[in-house]
C-alpha cells in the first residue's frame, strides 16, 4: 500500500518535472530564436542609433516578421516559464521554503510582464503603422512612447527575471537539488540582470540574455534526466 | 515559519522606509516637477535632474515592489490557518500590486532616458511622449490605488476577525484600504494621500509586529490567538 502511494507520488513528481523541463527548453529555444532574428533580419531595427523616423519606417515594412518575433520571445516564453517555475519551487520548497516561495512569485510576475509586453507590442505596432499613413510625425512620437513602455516592461530592465533566477540559485545553493555549476551560472546571469537597472548599463542585459539561455537549457536537461530530487544529482552535473 | 515572518517584517520596514524617503524627496527636490504645469516643463525638468529622479524612482517603485513580496507572503502565511478565502484573494492582489509597482518603476526608468534624449533633439516630441508615458505610469502606479487598497482592506478585515494584529492597526488598515479604493473615482484621486500616509503607519506597525512576534506559530492553537479569542 505504502509502496503504491510512493510510486504514485514519484510518478506525479516525474510528470511535473517533465512539464518544467519542457518549459525550460522551450524558454531557451524562444530566447535563441529571438537573438538569431535580432542579429539577422531585425538588425537594423535593433540599431540603437536609428532615429524614431527610421524605426517607424522599418516597423511598417516588417510588420509580420516583428509580430512573429514578439509572439515567440514574449508570449511563448511567458507561457513556458510557468511550469518551470512550479517545478523549481516544488524541488526547492522543502530545503528553503522562503526563497523558493518568493522566487516563484517573481517568476509569475515575470510571466505576467512578458504577456503585457508582447500584447502591448502587437497592438502598439499596429497603431503606429496605422497612424503613419495619416500623420508620420505623430507616429514617431507614438513609437517613442510605446517602445519606452515595452522596453521598460520586457527588456531594458531585467530585474524581475533576475530576481527569480537569483533566488532559485540561492535556494539550491549548498543542497544537491541542482548542480553547483548551474547555480553559479544562475547567480552570475541574475546579477547581470539586476545591473541593467543602473542607467547606462542596459547593455549588460546581453550577458543576462546569453546566461539565461544556458541556464534555461541546463535546468531543463537536469529536470528531464533527474526528475526526482531524491536521486543524487552529481552525475547529471557533469 | 519563523524565518518567513522575519523576512516579511524586514520587507515591511524597508517598504515603509522607501515611502518616507520618497515623500521627503518629493517635498524638497521635486516640488517643481510635481507642480509642473505643462508636459514641456516636466520634460525639461527630467532632462536636468535625471540622476535624482532615477534614485527616487528606484527607491519608491522598485525597492518598494521587491520588499512587498516577502511582506505579502508572510501575512498570507499567518492567516493560512484562518481558512479565509478573503485572505487568500487579498494576498493575490498584494502580489499583483507588487508586479504592477515594479513594472511602473521599470517603465519610468526607461522613460526618463527616452524623454531626456528626445529633449535634446526635439523638445516638442519629448513633451508629447512624456504626456503619454506619464499617463501609463500614473495609471499603473499611483493614480489608482485599487490593488494595494484591496489587499490592505481584505487583510485588515480578516485580521480583525482573527485578532491577529492590534485592533487600531486593523482599523487603520480598513480606513487606508477604503481610501485606496476611493481613488478609482476620478474626482477622489487626492484621497490617495490618505492611502499613502495610512500605509506608512500600517507597514511600520505590522512590520514591528511580525519581527517581535516572529516566534509565534501559524497553528490555530497558538497561545496568542487562543487567549485573544477567549478574552
Amino acid at each position: 500500500m505504502t509502496t503504491t502511494i510512493q510510486n504514485q507520488t514519484s510518478k506525479q513528481l516525474v510528470q511535473a518535472s517533465r512539464a518544467g523541463a519542457i518549459g525550460g527548453l522551450i524558454a531557451a529555444a524562444a530566447f535563441i530564436f529571438g537573438i538569431a532574428l535580432l542579429v539577422t533580419s531585425l538588425s537594423d531595427y535593433a540599431d540603437g542609433d536609428a532615429t524614431p523616423a527610421e524605426k517607424v519606417d522599418f516597423l511598417v515594412g516588417h510588420q509580420s516578421t516583428l509580430y512573429v518575433w514578439y509572439s515567440v520571445i514574449f508570449l511563448v516564453f511567458g507561457v513556458a516559464i510557468i511550469p518551470l517555475a512550479r517545478t523549481l519551487r516544488e524541488r526547492l520548497v522543502d530545503v528553503s521554503p522562503e526563497l523558493a516561495d518568493i522566487g516563484a512569485v517573481f517568476a509569475y510576475i515575470w510571466a505576467g510582464l512578458m504577456f503585457a509586453t508582447g500584447m502591448t507590442h502587437n497592438i502598439g505596432d499596429a497603431a503606429v503603422a496605422d497612424l503613419n499613413e495619416t500623420d508620420p510625425a505623430a507616429a514617431e512620437a507614438l513609437w517613442s512612447a510605446i517602445s519606452t513602455v515595452t522596453d521598460g516592461l520586457g527588456g531594458g530592465n531585467e530585474l524581475v527575471g533576475g530576481m527569480w533566477i537569483l533566488l532559485v540559485s540561492l535556494a539550491a545553493w549548498g543542497t544537491k537539488r541542482l548542480p553547483k555549476g548551474l547555480n553559479v551560472l544562475g547567480i552570475v546571469s541574475a546579477l547581470a540582470g539586476l545591473i541593467t537597472l543602473v542607467p547606462g548599463l542596459s547593455d549588460v542585459g546581453m550577458i543576462f540574455g546569453l546566461g539565461s539561455i544556458a541556464w534555461f537549457a541546463w535546468t531543463g536537461i537536469v529536470l528531464l534526466r533527474n526528475p526526482t530530487v531524491a536521486a543524487p544529482v552529481a552525475e547529471v552535473a557533469r | 515559519m519563523q524565518s518567513v515572518q522575519k523576512m516579511g517584517g524586514i520587507g515591511a520596514l524597508i517598504a515603509a522606509g522607501t515611502f518616507v524617503v520618497g515623500l521627503a524627496m518629493f517635498a524638497t527636490l521635486f516640488t517643481d516637477f510635481v507642480s509642473a504645469a505643462t508636459p514641456a516643463a516636466a520634460a525639461e525638468f527630467i532632462a536636468d535632474n535625471q540622476l535624482a529622479l532615477y534614485l527616487w524612482n528606484i527607491t519608491i517603485m522598485i525597492v518598494f515592489g521587491i520588499a512587498l513580496v516577502p511582506f505579502v507572503l508572510a501575512i498570507a502565511d499567518l492567516l493560512r490557518d484562518a481558512h479565509s478565502p478573503l485572505a487568500r484573494v487579498a494576498s493575490v492582489f498584494g502580489l499583483i500590486w507588487s508586479g504592477v509597482i515594479i513594472s511602473t518603476g521599470m517603465i519610468t526608468n526607461i522613460a526618463y532616458a527616452t524623454v531626456s534624449d528626445l529633449h535634446g533633439t526635439d523638445p516638442e516630441m519629448a513633451s508629447t511622449v512624456w504626456a503619454g508615458l506619464d499617463a501609463v505610469t500614473n495609471g499603473l502606479g499611483g493614480g489608482n490605488e485599487v490593488l494595494g487598497g484591496v489587499w490592505v482592506l481584505g487583510i485588515s478585515i480578516v485580521a480583525l476577525r482573527e485578532r491577529l494584529f492590534a485592533r487600531w492597526v486593523n482599523y487603520l488598515g480598513v480606513v487606508t484600504g477604503v481610501a485606496g479604493l476611493a481613488t478609482v473615482v476620478p474626482a477622489l484621486e487626492d484621497v490617495g494621500a490618505v492611502f499613502g500616509l495610512g500605509l506608512i503607519v500600517w507597514f511600520i506597525a505590522v512590520g514591528i509586529d511580525l519581527l517581535t512576534n516572529s516566534d509565534r506559530s501559524a497553528e490555530p492553537s497558538s497561545p496568542r490567538l487562543e487567549t485573544s479569542r477567549t478574552s
